[in-house]
């Protein structure tokens, strides 16, 4: 009688101790949960001043320098490949308005200045994304998870040919103007760019469009290690795909930068979370 | 020669020729969602140009071809693309490479590159052999002298002692064997334990415990450990080991001391394998999850340890291994096919010896704790190998022996009235083989649905068809060719029932056949992850051989399809072989045999086309 309790008990507690193990593991399959502090979005005031910045002249550092410095950090793109190899981060954002135009200003460090493309060299870039519907995904990962987005790209070599007109090309184009026929016989159409950023717009990953009017302006120089680029854009929205401003209402926008010296093109790049622009 | 002249013509009208004048590209559009193709099935002609368009709907999605050896991938709105020549006929899988989620290494789909001449060729093949042995039954004459030599070749009593060597017969008496093999496995399976509490939703073809117990384990035991080495696994089996040494008071030692624990006999109505079936159809009722969620194997294993140590506790010796382990049951059915038994030597020996110390014991082993009587073994299947009544013999009058495959077949004991429990053994085993084929490597993606519960309609849908297909469809057809053979063989005499359990018999081998046939579908494909978990066992991020990066890399998965057609036919064949025979035993007269078996026959050959079909049509 007394083995027999004994066996009973025995069981009893191995088939409790396996419940609880199993009870465990199935409330922890997923790892242990732990409590993450929710990040508050960084936060961008644009105030007004009553300056405009003439791009042509220079980008007027001096402006800028009144306006106190919002430090946004960046990551390494990871959700689809190419995933990025270098990252570049924080940088630094900066941003008015006069009721007529907005600028956006962006200071990060970067040791080598990109402007020229060829084989395996590719250009130094930075964009902001601004989405333009009310529901917004959590994470700027992923863009295809999103709705319609219109992102304001300044790329360098671009800013090379359409500031300092000059290609932004190596000469190793075998037929790209050939100088020994009087009529190209095999022309290669090349766009004539109206801008040094590109107004795109795009509705999920591998739909990114240039926009039939190109609205944004932007001018970028880099000098002793770091780039400092600025966005330019009439302050109304030019069309329905545009990004829109309103005074006294938050918006979101988030940033991303290529570094051409490390490889960066395409998904390769280091992109910014969600961040929040306010408009004064 | 003008008939071969004619022949030949005919052969390039209607073989060559299409396939010279209507190649053509085609350009294939697959859509690819967690965790099938749309289409599932492409149909091109030799020598097409197929350009292949690969679009992912949810996540990244690899599209890798048997065969052709050719990958792409694709994003949602980054579409993967790859063009090939068909020039290669015959079914090729395209499977998933990248790895998408739970189900990920059951993702597939066919392309079939017509004309299959290689499906043609094996129907043709068993066609022609089937009808061959059928023509060979009926117009041999039988010699009254002759040995019964398997396909006339093998003397079904040929045996080879392998113990008479000494070495291996020191090592089946030494108490250490198989004491470090299941200390070894005991190991093994403690990793695999944890490794599958800590995995988790882990990806299971990145876990140790899933790649070790579902893809290493189960070949292992399919291809290897049973049909040529029997129970040589319930030997080394470390399930039952913690209830032996309560039972035994011993981590080594002999304690011939009264075993502790409640040390019950098994309930009389229960001493057979209908507890087994049971258990082991409920248990693949979860396949969906222990085969691809590391924690579902932790808890599956962990269950069955934590039962056979309670039934170790309250029941006798290895009840627990006898009864209900659900691994047990189609072990001991397939083990009569062994190329190996354990025996004793000399009848004679054992009838003089008093007390039987193979099964009471004595101070250097233990009665046989399996609770058979090794002075009369006449069949594998209920004998665990566990070497004890090597090491109590004093005689040594144990052998063990290689032998020709099946012979316990033809060993008519315990066949009737008791044997449905053996014969529906039989066929759950058949009908989880095409259940497991249409779920884990066929591309309907509705069944993998159902399989792994995306929804709860679906799951049930899939248990009740599971288990009805199984107890009933498959019992219920081969009855209807029973039926048909007591026809046929003109006997009004003999049960029905002593025919549908003989008859039964002859499902081991082409079942076995058909399981190796799976199994080779799992291997071939998926064991190069297992380089990878050897490496990191517990995904900390461990490189201990160097492999942990050795990317997935399917190995001879071209020639899979010959190598299942192959393993068909030759198990086919094995079935015929021993069919024949069971007729033989089933009715009194050879007439009544020959025209009684030809049912029977016609059923194992329809199986086997179902299967050729299944695996490679």
């Amino acid at each position: 009688m007394r083995r027999k309790s004994v066996i009973i008990s025995i069981s009893v507690i191995l088939i409790v101790l396996f419940g609880l193990i199993v009870y465990r593991g199935f409330r922890y399959t997923r790892g242990v949960p732990v409590s993450v502090e929710k990040k508050e979005k960084p936060v961008l005031e644009v105030p007004f001043i009553d300056i405009d910045i003439d791009l042509a002249k220079d980008i007027s550092l001096e402006v800028w320098n009144r306006i106190p410095p919002k430090e946004i950090e960046l990551n390494y793109q990871v959700t689809i490949l190419p995933w990025g190899k270098s990252l570049i981060s924080p940088i630094i954002v900066k941003a008015f308005h006069n009721k007529k135009f907005i600028f956006f200003y962006i200071r990060y460090k970067d040791e080598t200045e990109n402007r020229t493309i060829s084989t395996n060299k590719f250009s130094d870039a930075v964009a902001i994304m601004f989405p333009l519907e009310d529901k917004v995904q959590p994470a700027t990962l992923m863009m295809g998870f999103l709705g319609e987005v219109n992102i304001w790209q300044w790329k360098a070599s671009q800013d090379k040919e359409y500031w300092l007109k000059t290609s932004a090309e190596n000469k190793v184009y075998t037929d790209f103007y050939y100088p020994f026929e009087e009529k190209e016989l095999f022309p290669v159409s090349k766009d004539v760019h109206r801008s040094a950023v590109n107004d795109l717009v795009a509705i999920r990953v591998g739909t990114i469009t240039p926009k039939e009017n190109q609205n944004v302006h932007g001018r970028g120089f880099w000098k002793d290690g770091y780039w400092n680029v600025i966005f330019k854009r009439s302050f109304e929205p030019p069309d329905e795909h545009s990004a829109k401003f309103v005074i006294g209402e938050k918006r979101l926008c988030a940033f991303a930068v290529w570094e051409g010296e490390k490889g960066d093109r395409g998904g390769r790049k280091s992109i910014s979370d969600w961040v929040e622009v306010i408009i004064k | 020669m003008k008939k071969v002249k004619t022949f030949l013509l005919l052969n390039f009208f209607f073989l060559v020729l299409p396939n010279l004048c209507f190649a053509e590209e085609r350009l294939i559009e697959i859509k690819a969602k967690k965790f099938s193709y749309t289409p599932n099935i492409i149909k091109v002609k030799k020598g097409d140009l197929v350009r292949v368009r690969l679009i992912s709907e949810d996540v990244h999605h690899g599209f890798f071809l048997d065969g052709y050896n050719i990958e792409t991938s694709a994003y949602p709105g980054v579409d993967g693309s790859v063009s090939f020549v068909a020039n290669k006929t015959g079914r090729f899988t395209f499977r998933c490479s990248v790895t998408c989620g739970d189900f990920h290494p059951y993702m597939v789909g066919y392309l079939i590159v017509e004309p299959n001449i290689r499906f043609y060729t094996f129907i043709f093949l068993v066609i022609f052999l089937g009808l061959g042995s059928i023509l060979l039954l009926f117009f041999k004459r039988e010699k009254v002298n002759d040995k019964d030599k398997l396909f006339g070749l093998i003397d079904l009593n040929w045996r080879f002692e392998l113990t008479k060597f000494k070495i291996i017969r020191t090592l089946f008496k030494s108490r250490w064997f198989p004491l470090l093999l299941l200390i070894f496995n005991l190991f093994v399976f403690t990793v695999i334990l944890i490794a599958g509490f800590i995995g988790g939703y882990q990806a299971g073809n990145y876990n140790f415990g899933i790649m070790i117990v579902w893809i290493l384990w189960w070949v292992l035991l399919m291809l290897i450990l049973v049909p040529v080495f029997s129970r040589a696994w319930c030997m080394m089996c470390p399930f039952p080991i913690f209830s032996d040494w309560f039972q035994r008071k011993r981590l080594f030692a002999v304690n011939q001391d009264k075993p502790s624990g409640l040390n019950l006999k098994w309930p009389k109505k229960l001493k057979n394998m209908w507890l087994m079936n049971i258990v082991f159809l409920f248990t693949t009722f979860f396949s969906g999850f222990f085969t691809v969620r590391p924690f579902a194997t932790f808890v599956l294993l962990g269950f069955i340890i934590l039962l056979a140590f309670i039934i170790g506790m309250i029941f006798e010796k290895r009840s627990f291994c006898l009864y209900i382990c659900p691994i047990s049951g189609f072990q001991g059915l397939y083990s009569q096919f062994a190329m190996s038994e354990i025996r004793v030597k000399n009848p004679e020996i054992c009838k003089k010896h008093t007390p039987k110390t193979c099964f009471v014991g004595n101070e250097n082993g233990y009665g046989c704790p399996w609770l058979l009587t090794p002075f009369d073994f006449k069949k594998n299947t209920y004998c665990g190998m566990c070497t004890e009544c090597f090491k109590t013999c004093p005689y040594d009058n144990m052998a063990f022996n290689l032998r020709p495959p099946g012979v316990d077949l033809l060993v008519d004991t315990k066949r009737e009235p008791k044997g449905l429990d053996e014969a529906w053994k039989a066929f759950i085993m058949l009908g989880i083989a095409i259940v497991f084929f249409l779920a884990y490597q066929g591309p309907w993606g509705f069944i993998k649905d159902m399989a792994r519960a995306t929804t709860l309609d679906g799951y049930l849908r899939f248990i009740i068809f599971h288990t009805i297909f199984n107890l009933l469809v498959i019992p219920a057809v081969f009855f209807v060719f029973v039926y048909l053979s007591k026809l046929f063989s003109g006997n009004k005499e003999i049960p029905l029932k002593k025919v549908f359990i003989n008859f039964a018999y002859t499902l081991v081998p082409i079942g076995l056949g058909v399981w190796i046939t799976f199994s080779l579908g799992i291997i071939l494909p998926n064991g190069s992850y297992i380089l990878h978990i050897l490496s990191d066992p517990f995904a900390w991020g461990w490189n201990l051989f160097g492999t942990a990066n050795f990317p997935w890399t399917p190995v001879f998965t071209g020639i899979m399809g010959y190598l299942q057609g192959i393993t068909l036919i030759i198990f086919y064949l094995f079935s015929l072989a021993y069919g024949f025979r069971l007729s033989k035993q089933v009715y009194p007269e050879l007439k009544q045999a020959k025209y009684g078996w030809i049912p029977i026959f016609s059923f194992l050959t329809l199986i086997t086309l179902i299967f050729l079909w299944l695996f490679i049509g």
